[in-house]
C-alpha cells in the first residue's frame, strides 16, 4: 500500500474532487444497507431485495459486494480482497484500491489478519473465526433461475417451498449423464428452508459454509438482492439419498509450489516443460504454507 | 406419507384411504363463483334465474361461475357437459386453484381439519395439489414440462412429496408409465416428441402419482382422434376400476360423459341446469337446454 | 489448455490506464473541448443525459469526452456521479403544456390549434454525406448565424442557454399557444382520463422512485415509467419495433411529439409546513414528450375510448420518446409477445446494467470452468464405463431400464449451454 501524504486526518479527504463519504457511500445508503443485511441475517438463506446504488465499477463487477463491505467497513478494519482466489488478479486490485483510496482502511492478503474479506468465487482455505466476516459477490442470486424464467414465480416458489422444479433439474441430469451435472454455484438448502445460491464457488467450498464459525453476506448488485448465512447454520447441498453431493476431484495432484493435496487447485500449464501442473488457488494461502511473510 | 418399498404389488395403500368412507362425500362445494369485473347492482344477485349470458349487459361483468353446487362421493365419476362459455373449465380451474375463485366453499373429507380450501393458504393449496387432487388439462403443454424427460415429469411430483431417492423414483415412474402403456424404453424421452394421445396419458400418470384421491379430467380427449380417443376412455375407466380414484370429467362430448360418468350435471352460462344419473339425464331430459343437448347427440 | 494464475494486477492496471490515455490523445490535432462537446453534438449529449438519468449538459459533454464518445460509459460515468449527489429539493410537479416549444407535430390530424411546426429535425433532409463539412470554418458559421438570425430577426447576442427565444418572458403573449392535443380530446369525452395528476385533482400519489426502492413486480406505472425514462435508447427502439412489427399488439398514431423548454420549480425551501407559497422557478429543462393515441377499448361503463401511451425523455430524442410510449402501452397489454412481458422489458433496458453485465464475461471465469472440467471428465468416464454396466440405476420393474446411452465423444459434444436450454424452457408445469 502507498504511503498517504497526510494533511487531511482523513486520509481521502485529500482527493482533489473531494466531496466524497467515508467509504463513498453516504451514511443513509449504508443505513439502508445495513438494515436489509440485518434482515437477511435474520432469516438465513432469504433474498432480501434492496436498492441496489451505482458505483464506480461496473454493475455485473463486484458492486453488490461492495455495497456489502463499504456500508460494513470502520476505520479500524482490515480488508482483504480476492477474485478466483487470488489478491492479485486485476479485478480484486480493482476493488480493493477503491476500498483503500475511500476508506483508508488497511488491507491485507493474510486471510488470518483480515476483518472483512470480500471475494469473488472462492472461499479462503484458512477457517474463518467469528470475528470475521466473508462477503460473497453473487451473479445470479435466484438459484431457480435455471428453471423459472420470471422473478415473480420464483418468489412465490421460495414462499410456497415449492422446489420439485430444482430437483427436477438435477434429476434429468442424472438421467442423461449418469450423475448431477451442475458445477460451481451448486445450490444449497440453508437451515432446512431456503434454497440458496452460494455464488459460483467451487462444490470444493461448498462445506466451509456449513456450521462455519463466521458471518457470510452475499450482494447481488445488479439484480439487488442480499442475503446471509448466519454462523452456526446447516449448509446442505442439494442431493439424493442415492445420488449424493461430490466435491471436485484432485486425486494424483498436488500443488506444484507448497505440495498441498488438501486445497482447491488451478490447472495451469508449465511454460518450460509444457505438462500440465496444479497450484493453489488461494495464493496467499499456498505463500503462508511456503513461509512466505504476507503484506 | 406414501411409501415407495421394493415391489409394486406390496406398495403400501395411501394414508388417506382410512380416511375415507364409501357412504360420505369426499369432495363438497357449495356456492362456487368466479366472476371477472367488478359487478353491478343489476347481476349482484346471479345465482337466480336463466341468463342469456354469461356477462351482464350493464357492467359488463363475466360470471363465469353462478354459486355451484356439488359434491362428489368416493370412486364415482362426475361429468360435467356444457358447452364453451358454460363455466364448466373454470370451475374446475377453481377446484385446482389455478384460478382464484371469488367466493364459495370447498371442503374435503380426507382434511376436514381445514375447513374451507378455497380459503386455505398458499402453502396448504400447494398441498392438497401436490398430495390429494391430480389434474390433467386439455392442451397437454399447461400439463407437462415438454422438454424434460416423461419420467422427470412424474418424477417431480414425487419430489414435491419429498421423495428424493432417485431409484425408487425411477422405480415409480416406471410403473405408472407402464399404466397408461407408454412403452418403458421410452420413459426418459420429452413428451414433445410424443403423439397428442401419449402426452395424455402421459398427464395422466403424473397427475397419479403421488396417488391422490381426486383426479380433475378438463376436456382431455378433444381433438384426438376417435381410435386414441377411445383408448384414452378406457384407460380411464380402469384406473378407476383398479385405484378407486374418484373423478370430475368435464367435457362438452356427451358421448365421453355417457362412456365414463356415473352422474352429471349440464351447465349453461355459468350455472348448472340440470344434473342427476347419466343414464336419466340422457334417457329422459328435463331441462330444455339439455333436451337440446341429447337430441343433438349424433 | 492453460489456466495462468493472473499476477502483476496492480502493474498491468497503471499500464492499462497510461495506455488508455495515450490512445486518447495520440492523434489529436487539436483539443476537443468540453463546451465543443456540448454545442456541436447536443444529441448525443441529451442521449447520455437522458440514459444517466442526469439533467447536466455539461457534466454530459465532460463524460463523453472522457468516454472517447462512448455513449454507454459515458450514461455509466453520469449515473456513478448522480449516486453521490444529495438530493436537496424535489421540484412540482412540471406541466409540459407549459413548454416553450421549438418543435411540435401530430401525425393524426393535420390541422390543431397551434398548428404543425416542424422545428429542427432531420426528417425530412435527404442523408448524403456533406463532404464540404470537412473544411468548415469558425468564419462559415458566423457568416451563416448572422444572415440567419437577420432573415428571422433574432438577436444578435448568443443568450446564456443554447435555444434562442424570440422573445423575454414578459413577450411570451406573442408566442402562439400549443394546447395538448390529449387535453382536448380529453374534453371531448374521446380518451381515457389520466390517472392522477391533473386530471383528478387533489388525489396525488406519492410516485415509486426507482433509485430508493427495489423494483417489486408487478410494476406501479409510475415505476415504469421513470426504467423507461432513462432506459437505452436502442434497446427500446428494438422492442417497440418488435411491437408494432407483429410480435405485439400495438400499432399507434402520435397524437402528439413536442420538443422544447419546460419550466421547473421547487417548493419555497422556507415554507414552515402548511401554506404553500409560490413555487420558486429555478430554470427551465429541454425534454421530448410523446402521447399516442392507441384503438379504443371500451370501459367499465361501456363507453369507447381511445387509450394514451406516454413517452418522456431529457433532450431531444424523438425515437427513445416514441419508444417509450409504445412500450407504456404495450406492457398494459397481455400477451406473449417480448414486448408484453413486463420482467423482459423493463429488466433489460438499463444501459449500466445490461452493459456492466454483458462486459463481466470478461472476468476471470476460471472457477467455473474448472467445475464444469471436472464435471465433463466425469461424464467420459461414466459413458466410457457404460458398457461394464455402470450408469443410472435400473427399476427393477423386471423390465431392464437402461439411461439414455451415449458416446463419450457425443456425450463431450453436449454442452452445458444446451441443458440450461432444456431446463429454462420448461413449460410451466405444476
Amino acid at each position: 500500500m502507498e504511503a498517504a501524504r497526510i494533511e487531511h486526518p482523513r486520509p481521502w479527504m485529500n482527493r482533489p474532487a473531494a466531496a466524497y463519504n467515508f467509504a463513498f457511500l453516504d451514511e443513509g445508503s449504508k443505513r439502508e444497507i445495513r438494515r436489509k443485511t440485518l434482515k437477511a441475517v435474520a432469516i438465513p438463506g432469504y433474498q432480501v431485495p434492496f436498492a441496489s446504488r451505482e458505483l464506480p465499477i461496473a454493475r455485473g463487477w463486484g458492486t453488490g459486494g461492495l455495497q456489502l463491505t463499504l456500508s460494513l467497513l470502520g476505520p479500524n478494519d482490515v480488508v482483504k480482497v480476492i477474485d478466483q482466489g487470488h489478491d492479485d488478479s486485476v479485478n480484486a486490485v480493482s476493488i480493493r484500491r477503491l476500498i483503500a483510496e475511500t476508506s483508508g482502511a488497511a488491507t491485507t492478503e493474510d486471510t488470518a489478519k483480515a476483518t472483512l474479506i470480500q471475494s469473488r468465487h472462492r472461499i479462503p482455505e484458512e477457517r474463518l473465526r467469528a470475528d470475521q466476516i466473508l462477503v460473497l459477490q453473487v451473479p445470479q442470486p435466484e438459484p431457480l433461475r435455471r428453471v423459472e424464467r420470471s422473478e415473480r414465480l420464483t418468489r412465490r416458489k421460495h414462499a410456497e417451498m415449492d422446489y420439485s422444479a430444482m430437483w427436477l433439474a438435477l434429476y434429468e441430469g442424472i438421467v442423461r449423464w449418469g450423475d448431477i451435472t451442475l458445477g460451481a454455484d451448486y445450490p444449497v438448502m440453508v437451515h432446512g428452508r431456503y434454497i440458496m445460491a452460494p455464488t459460483p464457488i467451487p462444490r470444493w467450498d461448498n462445506e466451509k459454509l456449513h456450521q462455519a464459525e463466521h458471518l457470510t453476506l452475499f450482494g447481488a448488485g445488479r439484480e439487488k438482492k442480499i442475503y446471509a448465512v448466519p454462523p452456526y447454520t446447516d449448509v446442505i447441498p442439494l442431493q439424493f439419498e442415492d445420488y449424493r453431493f461430490r466435491k471436485e476431484s484432485f486425486d494424483g495432484k498436488a500443488c506444484r509450489h507448497c505440495g498441498s493435496t488438501d486445497t482447491f487447485l488451478d490447472e495451469t500449464t508449465d511454460e518450460a516443460t509444457g505438462l500440465t501442473v496444479y497450484q493453489c488457488s488461494d495464493t496467499a494461502f499456498c505463500r503462508k504454507r511456503r513461509g512466505e511473510e504476507l503484506p | 406419507m406414501i411409501q415407495v418399498t421394493e415391489h409394486a404389488a406390496e406398495r403400501a395403500v395411501p394414508a388417506w384411504t382410512a380416511r375415507i368412507r364409501a357412504d360420505e362425500k369426499l369432495l363438497e362445494v357449495r356456492g362456487l363463483t368466479k366472476r371477472y369485473g367488478p359487478g353491478c347492482s343489476s347481476c349482484h344477485q346471479p345465482e337466480t334465474g336463466e341468463w342469456h349470458s354469461s356477462r351482464c349487459p350493464r357492467c359488463g361483468t363475466i360470471w363465469a361461475c353462478r354459486s355451484l353446487d356439488f359434491h362428489l362421493y368416493p370412486g364415482e365419476i362426475l361429468g360435467v357437459v356444457g358447452e364453451s362459455g358454460s363455466g364448466k373449465s373454470t370451475m374446475v380451474k377453481c377446484l385446482y386453484f389455478d384460478e382464484e375463485a371469488t367466493s364459495g366453499e370447498m371442503t374435503l373429507s380426507v382434511c376436514p381439519g381445514d375447513g374451507n380450501l378455497l380459503q386455505a393458504s398458499s402453502q396448504r393449496k400447494r398441498y392438497v395439489r401436490n398430495h390429494l387432487m391430480g389434474m390433467v388439462y386439455q392442451n397437454p403443454y399447461l400439463g407437462l414440462r415438454m422438454n424434460f424427460s416423461s419420467s422427470g415429469n412424474v418424477a417431480e411430483k414425487l419430489f414435491a412429496a419429498s421423495q428424493f431417492h432417485v431409484g425408487r423414483v425411477r422405480r415409480r415412474a416406471a410403473e405408472l408409465l407402464e399404466r397408461v402403456e407408454i412403452p418403458l424404453a421410452r420413459m426418459d424421452e420429452p413428451p414433445a416428441r410424443f403423439s397428442g394421445g401419449m402426452q395424455q396419458r402421459v398427464q395422466i400418470s403424473r397427475a397419479l402419482a403421488n396417488d391422490p384421491p381426486i383426479l380433475l379430467l378438463d376436456e382431455v380427449t378433444t381433438g384426438l382422434d376417435l381410435s386414441v380417443q377411445a383408448r384414452v376412455l378406457d384407460l380411464i375407466r380402469s384406473i378407476r376400476r383398479e385405484l378407486g380414484v374418484a373423478m370430475i370429467v368435464v367435457s362438452h362430448d356427451l358421448g365421453v360423459i355417457r362412456m365414463l360418468a356415473d352422474r352429471t350435471m349440464v351447465m349453461r352460462h355459468g350455472a348448472i341446469v340440470e344434473h342427476g344419473l347419466t343414464d336419466q339425464i340422457l334417457e329422459d331430459p328435463q331441462h330444455p337446454y339439455t333436451q337440446l343437448l341429447v337430441h343433438s347427440l349424433l | 489448455m492453460a489456466y495462468t494464475a493472473v499476477t502483476g494486477g496492480k502493474e498491468a492496471i497503471a499500464e492499462a490506464e497510461k495506455l488508455t490515455e495515450f490512445f486518447r490523445l495520440k492523434d489529436a490535432q487539436a483539443i476537443l473541448t468540453v463546451g465543443m462537446i456540448e454545442t456541436q453534438l447536443r444529441l448525443l449529449v441529451d442521449r447520455v443525459m437522458g440514459e444517466g438519468g442526469l439533467y447536466a449538459p455539461g457534466y454530459a459533454a465532460l463524460a463523453l469526452k472522457q468516454a472517447e464518445g462512448d455513449p454507454a460509459e459515458a450514461a455509466f460515468l453520469l449515473r456513478a456521479y448522480r449516486s453521490t449527489l444529495p438530493r436537496n429539493h424535489v421540484s412540482t410537479v412540471i406541466d409540459p403544456a407549459d413548454m416553450r416549444v421549438l418543435r411540435r407535430i401530430s401525425s393524426s390530424f393535420r390541422d390543431m390549434p397551434g398548428g404543425q411546426v416542424l422545428g429542427p429535425t432531420r426528417d425530412y433532409t435527404h442523408r448524403l454525406l456533406k463532404f464540404a463539412l470537412r473544411e468548415e470554418t469558425m468564419d462559415d458559421a458566423e457568416s451563416f448565424l448572422g444572415k440567419y438570425r437577420e432573415e428571422t430577426s433574432l438577436p444578435r447576442e448568443r443568450p446564456a442557454d443554447l435555444a434562442e427565444p424570440a422573445t423575454d418572458r414578459e413577450g411570451r403573449a406573442a408566442l402562439p399557444a400549443f394546447p395538448k392535443i390529449a387535453d382536448l380530446l380529453r374534453k371531448q369525452g374521446l380518451m381515457k382520463a389520466a390517472e392522477g395528476g391533473r386530471a383528478e385533482e387533489g388525489r396525488e400519489e406519492e410516485p415509486f422512485d426507482i433509485t430508493r426502492q427495489k423494483l417489486i413486480f408487478p410494476v406501479p406505472r409510475s415505476g415504469r415509467l421513470q426504467m423507461l425514462a432513462r432506459g437505452e435508447t436502442g434497446a427500446m427502439t428494438a422492442l417497440a419495433y418488435s411491437s408494432m412489427r407483429g410480435y405485439g399488439a400495438v400499432h399507434p398514431t402520435i397524437g402528439e411529439l413536442r420538443v422544447g423548454y419546460v419550466p421547473v420549480a421547487v417548493p419555497y425551501p422556507l415554507d414552515e409546513g402548511g401554506a404553500r407559497g409560490e413555487p420558486l422557478y429555478i430554470g427551465e429543462i429541454l425534454l421530448t414528450e410523446v402521447e399516442t393515441i392507441h384503438p379504443f377499448t371500451q370501459n367499465a361503463s361501456g363507453e369507447a375510448l381511445f387509450v394514451p401511451g406516454y413517452g418522456l425523455c431529457f433532450g431531444q430524442n424523438e425515437v427513445k420518446a416514441i419508444s417509450m410510449a409504445i412500450l407504456e402501452r404495450s406492457l398494459e397489454t397481455s400477451g406473449t409477445a417480448p414486448a408484453q412481458d413486463e420482467e423482459f422489458v423493463l429488466l433489460h433496458i438499463d444501459s449500466v446494467e445490461s452493459n456492466g453485465f454483458v462486459s463481466h464475461l470478461k472476468l476471470p471465469h476460471y472457477i467455473t470452468f474448472q467445475s464444469s472440467l471436472d464435471r465433463i471428465r466425469r461424464a467420459q468416464r461414466a459413458a466410457g464405463g457404460k458398457e461394464a454396466g455402470e450408469g443410472a440405476p435400473e427399476p427393477q420393474t423386471g423390465t431392464p431400464v437402461g439411461v439414455k446411452t451415449e458416446t463419450a465423444t457425443a456425450a463431450a459434444g453436449k454442452t452445458a449451454e444446451a441443458d440450461k436450454e432444456a431446463l429454462t424452457h420448461g413449460s410451466r408445469a405444476d
